[in-house]
């Protein structure tokens, strides 16, 4: 159902409306015929209305918000923790003046979101890592917080998928030209396969900028060994036909991802993360052969000497590695387990 | 408090899970009121004397639903009247079993027209979020996964700021 007042994507104009939706008369109907109220993102403000009406509520975090103006904490957050309201106008800084005078001034609103989480009756974290953090920030929550993996697709887990290597060692970059998500990483790599005579294809897939594309090209323009297909934003289908022929995923994000979809589909359809070991990851990404491929986030030759060591493998040696990491992650992301824990968060 | 519990069914042979159901809750039913339709009174009798229920079966000639609870609440003893909205044809469909029906007792609609009168049935879960899939990104997608989860216990309504969002299936 359409409602307007949750379309201002802007935390600040998002809870003023979410106010207002919530005093509204409709709303509190709808309220008062409900059972349980369920949040996944940040519509915070409703929980002490439906607290009022006596309503089971229940918040489901995918982020950092109650600890982070961004919603998001740089890796490690041992060292980032307690620099967090600086790294975040650093962040917002990146883009343009209207974010960063937004976060200079609004850097303590994650302030408000914790208040209101204080009053929900459940609160489900998507990995370990996801929910320490958040309660070595917001100690109080500690009580109320379940820990529930996010469940993959079901036709992930119901199809056997094809796997059927390149003969070049090939990788696959998802994210995009987002700094976060470690873009340079990918160009540094780049960058320094080349430079040490490696053959190797990059598959990148997301959305990326003209100077981003003015930047990779830069590098393939040199005659080396380093083939790169820039796919931009694709379907999620044709992504899956693609990863059918690559080796590794490539995700050296910096932030301490609770749990990222593109790892966890990567362990499914069997292509090996060289992935920075953050947040959720290697929670999932536990035991040989994967997780001997993630590496310190923030060390830029380490992942590089990952990339280079999974090229030194033949296209059978992956296709096992594959196979491997399927049955690891079917055994993880039971969906029987999931929808149990699930069922019991929300009718207990 | 006496609590009445009135059953409409047309599917008899779905009737002892309701029964054994009932027979589960924490409370204890004063009087069940079985209003069967196209049913064998006698098997329904049986069913509910297996049970250890004190029911009254009334058979159910014409009409539909609304006919047989106004059928059903006449001939009750007029304490609170607990309405079991559940067709048994339709509980074989949605997969629902007693244990599931066990944990709706949770779910008593008072009836503000009818203060005595409460419906027994699917709990309501509101959705609130301001994008919903396919906007977004991962945390977007794992919410329309995790929402297809609950929805045989469930009634689900969204309530989102993204227009065209995907259906739940």
């Amino acid at each position: 159902m359409y409602e307007p007042l949750l379309a201002k994507r802007e935390k600040v104009w998002l809870w003023l409306n979410t106010s207002r939706l919530a005093s509204s008369q409709r709303f509190q109907k709808m309220l008062r015929e409900s059972d349980v109220v369920y949040i996944p993102r940040f519509s915070f403000p409703i929980i002490p209305h439906a607290k009022k009406f006596g309503k089971k509520v229940i918040v489901h975090l995918h982020d950092y918000i109650p600890v982070s103006y961004t919603a998001i904490v740089l890796a490690p957050y041992e060292e980032h923790g307690y620099r967090m309201s600086r790294d975040n106008i650093m962040l917002e800084c990146r883009q343009d003046l209207k974010h960063c005078l937004g976060a200079a001034t609004l850097w303590r609103l994650p302030t408000l979101a914790r208040k209101w989480l204080t009053h929900a009756d459940k609160i489900i974290c998507v990995s370990k890592r996801h929910a320490d953090i958040i309660t070595a920030f917001v100690p109080e929550l500690r009580d109320k917080i379940e820990i529930i993996y996010n469940p993959p697709q079901l036709e992930l887990l119901m199809e056997e998928p094809k796997r059927n290597p390149d003969d070049i060692p090939t990788f696959l970059y998802v994210c995009g030209d987002s700094y976060i998500k470690g873009f340079y990483y990918i160009l540094h790599a780049i960058k320094r396969l080349a430079e040490q005579g490696i053959r190797a294809k990059l598959v990148l897939a997301g959305n990326y900028g003209y100077r981003s594309l003015q930047l990779i090209r830069a590098l393939i323009q040199r005659d080396n060994g380093i083939q790169v297909e820039v796919r931009g934003r694709i379907s999620q289908w044709t992504l899956f036909t693609i990863r059918q022929r690559v080796w590794a995923l490539l995700f050296p994000s910096l932030t301490e991802e609770p749990l990222p979809y593109a790892v966890v589909e990567s362990l499914l359809l069997g292509n090996v993360p060289i992935s920075a070991a953050v947040g959720g990851v290697p929670e999932i990404v536990s035991g040989p052969p994967a997780e001997y491929f993630l590496y310190k986030p923030g060390d830029a030759e380490e992942f590089v000497g990952k990339i280079r060591e999974l090229a030194s493998y033949t296209p059978e040696d992956v296709a096992t590695m594959g196979t491997k990491l399927r049955q690891h992650a079917l055994k993880l992301f039971n969906l029987e387990n999931i929808e149990k824990a699930l069922l019991k968060v929300l009718t207990e | 408090m006496k609590v009445s519990v009135i059953v409409p069914s047309k599917g008899c042979n779905y009737l002892n899970y309701a029964l054994s159901a009932l027979r589960g809750q924490t409370i204890n039913f004063h009087e069940t009121i079985l209003v069967v339709k196209g049913c064998n009174i006698k098997e329904a009798e049986d069913l509910c004397r297996k049970a250890g229920l004190s029911c009254v079966v009334i058979e159910q000639r014409s009409g539909f639903f609304a006919y047989a609870l106004n059928l059903g609440k006449k001939n009750t003893t007029r304490y609170l009247l607990l309405l079991y909205k559940v067709d048994f044809n339709q509980l074989s469909d949605t997969g629902m079993t007693s244990r599931s029906l066990s944990v709706n007792h949770k779910t008593l609609r008072y009836n503000r027209g009818f203060s005595q009168l409460v419906d027994m049935s699917r709990e309501q879960l509101l959705v609130i979020t301001e994008r919903y899939w396919p906007e977004g990104g991962g945390g977007e997608l794992a919410t329309h996964l995790i929402l297809e989860i609950p929805q045989k216990e469930f009634n689900i309504i969204v309530l989102t700021g993204t227009q065209n969002s995907t259906k739940l299936r």
